[in-house]
């Protein structure tokens, strides 16, 4: 997994604490992540 | 004897000042001191969410405490302003990349005074709230995650000041940003926190 990532620079795992640029395109993810949660539980909320 | 010693100095160019420190790491130094103090706050952190979950979960306590309200509406607002504070920090960042001092300079102050916004929309909550953190164990839990989060938002804007007084000053190129940089990784991680804290205190 390692090799290959080296060989594929761009297909590296992401790293938030690797660079400002990785960290922000973490923090998108757990926006992501949040409003499906957030979403999930309002629509369960309004249902139960 | 001495001739060995000079050219031992010449091999490495120069001989004042100590002898250049071992690196074990491959990351850099100041990213790997950077690494080791959010891992060392993924763990603070995550002490006082197993307090949040031991009242709610394993204690069955009710969430606010009954009578105490949570200003839902109003930490939302809140969030979108430090979330907003992210993609402002990104954009400075980004500019001095590319050689933009304009927006170095306008991303560095937006992002301070969103913090310091979010940070003052915090207090004014605090004061306004109707429960102290000795009222019982669910505000004490809510003063402790919100106010631990509160002073990373503080440190922040402390390391924010520095970034942009610097940027005002002319420091920073496209070659050399890192301090611009690890200063950035740790404002996206406190923001990061707080989606967190929010969903957890506020939402669910």
């Amino acid at each position: 997994m390692a090799r290959s990532a080296l060989r594929h620079p761009g297909r590296a795992v992401l790293n938030p604490l690797r660079s400002e640029e990785e960290a922000f395109r973490f923090l998108l993810y757990v926006i992501a992540v949040i409003v499906v949660i957030i979403g999930v539980v309002l629509l369960l909320r309004a249902a139960l | 004897m001495e001739a060995a010693s000079i050219a031992h100095a010449g091999a490495h160019g120069d001989n004042h000042g100590p002898p250049e420190a071992n690196r074990s790491s491959r990351v850099e130094a100041p990213l790997l001191g950077m690494l080791l103090f959010i891992i060392s706050e993924v763990m603070v952190f995550g002490s006082f969410f197993t307090a949040y979950f031991f009242i709610r979960v394993a204690a069955g306590a009710p969430w606010p405490a009954p009578g105490d309200h949570l200003p839902v509406e109003v930490a939302g607002v809140n969030t979108a302003i430090l979330v907003s504070s992210s993609f402002t920090m990104h954009w400075a960042q980004h500019s001095i990349k590319n050689g933009n001092r304009f927006g170095l300079k306008a991303g560095m102050l937006t992002t301070f005074l969103l913090g310091a916004t979010f940070l003052f929309i915090q207090l004014n909550e605090y004061a306004n709230i109707g429960f102290a953190p000795q009222d019982n164990a669910q505000a004490t839990v809510f003063y402790s995650l919100t106010g631990l989060h509160g002073a990373h938002v503080f440190i922040g804007l402390l390391l924010l000041l520095f970034v942009t007084i610097r940027s005002f000053r002319g420091h920073y190129s496209p070659e050399q940003y890192r301090g611009v940089e690890v200063p950035g990784i740790y404002w996206h991680f406190v923001d990061a926190m707080w989606l967190v804290v929010y969903t957890t205190v506020y939402i669910l």
